[in-house]
């Protein structure tokens, strides 16, 4: 059972988090304009990275905040967490974002 | 009669004799014994029949890595199959089983398949039964009846199991004299510690050596550390309890029998408790397992491990046998023949396979004139229920050399020595990685992907004197790991044995070569000799993961603690590889088995899963109705009359309500409250329609698509201000659709100015329907005008009823006049009976599930999760009119994607039975032709389906492909029983499709 | 309004001919009568904190996962956006609207939940170890105690879990629909124990 680190509470349990897949997936601004395979990726292409990955959990026996996790999906070692940004602006590619 | 029994010494009690009985015959032992030690002491040797060729076995060590002696304990509920008679302790009462033999032991008529042994090599149950195919499942029978350990319990377990979390600085995973010395170094250091040990007692090896520790006997040093570590203050001590698991990020489970050694009548407590520790440094100190020696006949009764056989004398005063040999190719069994002879058992002689035999002992056991034969080796024993003798023959180091029998040694006890095993297990569960050693010749830890560290024997130190000195050094090393500062320990005094290195004997030459002489046994339990890998490898098995799989090797309770290494090294052999290539096998958790009723601790039967009621449950309860489980919620099912049954209460009660007036606890609806200025902007995101446009307390349907397209959740929502809603989910949806909504607001869009709260439990829900619901709540008295022109259909407003405040909704599930009432959970009951007693004069029928399934379904409304399943997108539902052309909203432009669109999809349908009275089964298969051949081809499924007695006959919903296009059609119904149905496609409304009722 | 115990809360008080009898291992009060106000915003801001303190004489923590307690109330930390309000006050009404006044044109939000949950106090030398029997928060005195609180799992269901400034004083606020579950469990886990349960009322201190 991982140990993980919510970014306001600290260590818990896995069992009081919930698991939301590869982070940084942004939702496209405007679908309508997208092709269908353009949409589809966006809707089902996911890495499945093995190795570091960034992840989103959710403290959903907490908190109930949403946060991003680097967990390497070889070894379960899990590098930290962060926050998401509060800000309303885009977020640009390759910039982490965790900055807090 | 205690025929075996030392007169003293060891640690078992004289004083306190304890009956039990073995296969229906009744012995006596001693409080200390173990059900193994005392069997031994009463002379019985056999204790069980082999898993395959029924060869009879005897015990053959003194720990979890015991093969032969498994044993049933206990009867009726509290039966514990899988037992291993050398960690079973012995308590007054104990009943034990052999679990193999039919119908003795001692007469096993499949013993007939040791003479066909032959043909019984590996693989044989897959080549022989694979043909004719259809036959497996007959042959299943057989080969399960006749294989597996013991009976699973044929009654409810009554014993109390518990879970227990935990968390401390340093876990020492066995008290051995290394663990040991780590926990007193780590308990002097301030650390908060928890150390574990499988046995009774602590101490390990210390309780069966005769070394002395500081000049006095090692017992006594044990005695006072125990002591101090008892008395320190963050120092948990759990004996009976394994280390069974080392998972994720140092969490550690450990499993605690607290009972299990006291008669089932004097049983107090909890009987299993699992310990789920997350420690921040573990000490993994789990000791070494002594290997066999693999020469022919190996596994006959009387042939043990030289270490148990010193377990036995000293710890146990047993004395396994009278007359004894000892086998080694090490130092180490030097000192079981000492113990024998301090016994007065007579040491015939040790056969040593080394040209040089022992370092320092070998003066010793010269001092007592104990015979020492280098250069030699037993090849094979005489003998089957027990051993009589041994076939000795000089060896000259080759593994090929084939053994030319050169005397024989009569004797009834033959202790092995094969040099050791470090329990890697923990490590390895543990990420790390392992390397073969040797100095050893075994695999020991080698990096760590977890903050463990292993110590000891455990890591291939075999001596005492190294082990404490490990111990020290390793519970350092965690001390100062865990930033504490580390105390002072001083390594007890005592002397070195210099000891000569092992000679790697892996298969012991035979008379005969390796494929023709007599099995020589690799895993007793699984009954694999070095034949059987010869042949798998023979047969093109390379990897040793298919060849454990092909033979079985290391299957079983033990999982090869025993004669793993032998085995892979006689594989090494065959491929001609070095041992540190072939590998090893994984380990797993669990390291010895557990039972299932620890695994589940106390969420069994009322704890399995919460309950959760309505605050209104108390009435429901009281008018003594049935209720249907709904996700965790109990809710009320239908209420019956006198002898009603379901049929007839849910024809009365759908009648009662379009006639005058139902009422119904809605309470576990999930209810969630948006706030905020970006309110409406966020929720005309989720939902298809425009909710911005909504006006203030207004109410509309509402469904939300997952942004596949696919309908997620439906409800009612509300408009309560500018910057107000709140909405409804289904009820297994609530808490679900309350985290997406989050991960939008949070990830998505965090600049929208939004809260959301959930107010499923704030509020409990009463729906008051029918035509006279109206005057219901008139009379009830309400400080509002419900009259239509004041209060419309689909709209919203506070209001005091009956002096309560309540939320009041116009909208309906029924398709009836009909109002929800939110009020406040603490005033529920009081609201529903004031609601109960207006509703009187009017013969208000309550109603539960069933009823509200079948008046929805009269007016084709859809249960998100019955009629729709994460496949249906709201164009199948005809759902058209909800989609916005305004705005996006999640989900939007999966519905245009071209996989979408077209004629294939399933449509949500009316199926009439054209017979007019047959009720189809939900989940019935739509089929155009019913004379197709195999297989018919599916066009559809039935969803929902009742008799409606307001229309006087069957309806039903179903997903049709192309159903929209189809209105008319006959298509059949197919269940999985019963005749098919013909049914007609109609509208999916099926009543009041122009919603005149509920518009009034 | 009345404020009874329901009956699925009631069925665990201790039989007062038992309760006599001399005292407790663990003592499980069900307090009732108790207001809940859900508080949500940036309550660490300058101005929400200044606003909720001069309304309830308290400042909402700013750390995560602790609790203040003055006179009759009592805040806790949910979330960086989420507190709870307990009161000992049933009647939340006023309190509701003057938050809600001073809340006006704020991105903050004040929501009765006072129907919704139900609070235990658990107190004895046991409480720890039973409580860690379902719940894998370290309760250890040197990492969870006066002033802490978690949210937080304990067996099947969700709690906020205090740490009162009383000594082994443990306090749960669980959703309503779970609480008799809870207290079943409590009960089944502590059945080793003398335990008494009774109905009791916000104890507040420093």
């Amino acid at each position: 059972m991982l140990l993980i680190e919510c970014p306001w509470c600290g260590d818990r349990a896995e069992t009081e988090f919930s698991c939301g897949g590869e982070a940084d997936i942004r939702r496209p601004a405007l679908p309508q304009t997208l092709s269908d395979e353009a949409w589809a990726d966006y809707l089902f292409m996911r890495k499945n990275t093995r190795g570091w990955h960034r992840e989103l959990w959710n403290h959903s026996q907490g908190c109930r905040q949403w946060f991003v996790v680097e967990r390497n999906t070889l070894t379960y070692e899990i590098a930290g967490s962060s926050k998401f940004t509060t800000s309303s602006e885009p977020e640009t590619e390759g910039v982490d974002s965790s900055a807090d | 009669m205690q025929t075996r029994r030392l007169e003293k010494g060891g640690r078992v009690d004289r004083t306190q004799p304890l009956n039990f009985s073995f296969d229906g015959k009744t012995y006596q032992g001693f409080a200390g014994d173990t059900l193994a030690s005392a069997l031994l002491a009463n002379g019985v040797n056999l204790v069980g029949r082999s898993f395959k060729l029924h060869r009879p076995r005897g015990i053959v060590s003194a720990g979890a890595e015991e093969p032969n002696g498994i044993m049933q304990i206990g009867r009726a509920g509290h039966a514990q199959p899988n037992a291993r008679a050398t960690q079973v302790a012995l308590f007054d009462g104990l009943e034990a089983q052999s679990t193999k033999g039919w119908p003795s032991v001692n007469f096993d008529i499949a013993a007939a398949n040791n003479i066909f042994s032959r043909l019984l090599g590996a693989g044989f149950y897959y080549k022989t039964f694979m043909y004719p195919r259809f036959l497996w499942r007959f042959y299943e029978g057989f080969i399960r009846a006749a294989a597996g350990f013991g009976k699973a319990p044929d009654q409810l377990d009554p014993d109390r199991y518990e879970h227990r979390n935990a968390h401390c600085d340093i876990l020492i995973a066995g008290a051995g004299p290394a663990g040991l010395m780590s926990a007193l170094v780590a308990a002097r250091s301030g650390a908060r510690v928890i150390i574990a040990d499988e046995q009774n007692e602590f101490g390990g090896s210390l309780l069966s050596t005769d070394q002395l520790i500081e000049g006095t006997p090692a017992q006594i040093w044990l005695q006072a550390v125990v002591k101090e570590l008892n008395a320190s203050a963050d120092v948990r001590l759990l004996t009976r309890s394994t280390v069974f698991g080392y998972h994720d990020h140092n969490f550690v489970t450990i499993a605690e029998r607290c009972t299990d050694h006291l008669n089932p009548a004097n049983r107090k407590g909890v009987r299993e408790r699992l310990w789920r520790v997350r420690a921040k440094q573990v000490v993994l100190a789990q000791g070494a397992f002594e290997r066999p020696l693999v020469f022919c006949n190996n596994d006959r009764p009387g042939i043990m491990l030289a270490s148990a056989v010193s377990s036995y004398i000293n710890r146990f005063a047993v004395a396994p046998g009278e007359r004894a040999v000892v086998f080694t190719n090490n130092d180490s069994a030097y000192q079981t023949a000492l113990d024998l002879n301090r016994e007065g058992i007579k040491v015939v002689a040790i056969v040593d396979s080394r040209a040089t035999g022992a370092g320092e002992l070998r003066e010793q056991v010269a001092k007592v004139d104990i015979p020492v034969l280098t250069g030699h080796i037993v090849t094979d024993v005489k003998g089957s229920r027990r051993i009589r003798a041994v076939k000795l023959a000089s060896w000259d180091g080759q593994p090929e050399s084939r053994a030319i029998v050169t005397r024989t040694l009569e004797c009834n006890l033959l202790a092995m020595s094969g040099g050791w095993s470090p329990a890697v297990h923990l490590h390895s569960q543990a990420g790390g990685s392992i390397r073969w050693d040797d100095c050893c010749q075994g695999f020991v830890p080698d990096e760590s992907r977890q903050g463990n560290v292993s110590v000891g024997a455990g890591r291939g130190l075999l001596s005492l004197p190294d082990c404490l000195s490990d111990g020290l050094a390793g519970g350092l090393q965690v001390v100062e790991r865990c930033g504490l500062v580390a105390a002072k320990v001083e390594i007890p005094q005592l002397p070195e044995t210099p000891q000569s290195t092992l000679q790697p004997l892996w298969r012991v030459p035979a008379e005969k070569d390796p494929d023709r002489c007599p099995k020589q046994f690799i895993d007793f339990q699984n009954d694999t000799a070095v034949a059987d890998i010869r042949l798998a490898v023979r047969e093109g098995f390379e990897s040793v993961e298919h060849v454990k799989r092909y033979t079985a090797l290391g299957f079983g309770t033990e999982q090869g603690k025993l004669g793993n290494i032998n085995g892979m090294a006689v594989l090494a052999e065959c491929l001609q590889l070095p041992i540190a290539e072939v590998g090893t096998t994984t380990f797993r958790p669990a390291y010895t088995p557990t039972s299932f009723a620890v695994g589940a601790g106390e969420a069994v039967m009322d704890l399995y899963e919460p309950v959760r009621t309505t605050a209104i449950h108390d009435w429901h309860e009281q008018a003594g109705i049935p209720f249907e489980t709904v996700g965790q919620w109990l809710r009320p099912w239908y209420f019956p009359k006198k002898t009603e049954d379901l049929d007839a209460a849910v024809a009365r009660e759908c009648l009662a309500t379009r006639a005058g007036v139902g009422i119904m606890d809605a309470s576990t609806l999930g209810k969630i409250d948006v706030h905020g200025a970006d309110a409406a902007e966020f929720l005309n995101r989720i939902y298809t329609h425009n909710v911005d446009t909504m006006k203030i307390g207004r109410c509309a349907y509402g469904i939300m698509l997952g942004e596949d397209g696919m309908v997620k959740d439906d409800g009612v929502m509300a408009r309560l201000a500018e910057d107000h809603y709140y909405l409804t989910t289904t009820t297994g949806g609530a808490a679900a659709v309350l985290a997406w909504l989050e991960l939008w607001l949070q990830t998505e869009w965090p600049d929208l100015k939004v809260h959301l709260t959930s107010l499923t439990d704030q509020f409990s829900t009463i729906a008051v329907a029918g035509p006279d619901s109206r005057q219901v709540l008139e009379k009830v008295g309400c400080s509002i005008d419900l009259a239509r022109s004041h209060f419309p259909f689909m709209t919203v407003k506070d209001a005091v009823l009956g002096g309560i405040d309540v939320q009041l909704f116009r909208v309906s599930f029924s398709g009836e006049l009909a109002y929800e009432v939110n009020v406040d959970s603490r005033y529920a009951l009081a609201m529903w009976n004031k609601i109960m007693t207006a509703g009187q004069a009017f013969n208000i029928t309550p109603y539960g599930t069933e009823t509200m399934h079948v008046l929805r379904a009269e007016k084709g409304f859809v249960i998100v999760g019955q009629d729709t399943d994460g496949s249906v997108t709201p164009v199948d539902l005809k759902l058209n009119w909800m989609l916005s052309r305004d705005k996006d909203f999640i989900g939007k432009r999966s519905l245009s994607r071209s996989v979408m669109v077209g004629s294939q999809r399933k449509q949500l349908v009316g199926l009439l039975s054209c017979d007019g009275r047959s009720v189809l089964s939900e989940g019935s298969q739509l089929l155009d032709d019913v004379s197709a051949p195999s297989p018919v081809p599916m066009v559809g499924h039935v969803t929902s389906s009742y008799y409606s007695a307001n229309l006087g006959q069957p309806i039903a919903l179903g997903l049709l492909i192309n159903g929209h296009a189809r209105l008319g059609d006959r298509v059949f119904a197919r269940a999985s029983s019963g005749p098919d149905v013909a049914v007609e496609v109609t509208s999916s409304v099926f009543y009041d499709p122009k919603g005149a009722r509920q518009n009034v | 309004m009345s404020d009874l115990m329901p009956s699925y809360l009631s069925k665990f008080i201790t039989k007062a001919s038992v309760a006599e009898q001399a005292g407790a291992d663990l003592d499980i009060r069900i307090l009732t009568g108790l207001g809940h106000i859900n508080l949500r915003g940036d309550l660490a801001s300058q101005r929400l904190s200044d606003a909720v303190a001069n309304i309830t004489g308290l400042v909402p923590p700013k750390q995560a996962n602790r609790f203040v307690a003055h006179g009759r109330q009592q805040i806790y930390w949910l979330g960086p956006t989420e507190w709870l309000l307990l009161t000992e006050d049933v009647n939340t009404y006023g309190l509701l609207s003057e938050l809600r006044q001073v809340f006006q044109g704020l991105h903050a939000t004040a929501t009765d939940l006072s129907g919704s949950a139900v609070v235990l106090e658990i107190e004895g030398p046991q409480a720890a170890d039973i409580l860690a029997k379902g719940c894998t928060l370290d309760l250890h005195p040197s990492g969870f105690n006066n002033g802490d609180c978690a949210q937080i799992g304990l067996a099947k269901a969700n709690v906020l879990l205090a740490c009162s400034t009383a000594e082994y004083q443990y306090k749960l606020v669980v959703r309503r629909t779970f609480s008799e579950y809870l207290l079943q469990w409590l009960l089944h886990s502590a059945q080793d124990f003398r335990v008494l349960v009774s109905q009791g009322s916000l104890e507040m201190g420093g």
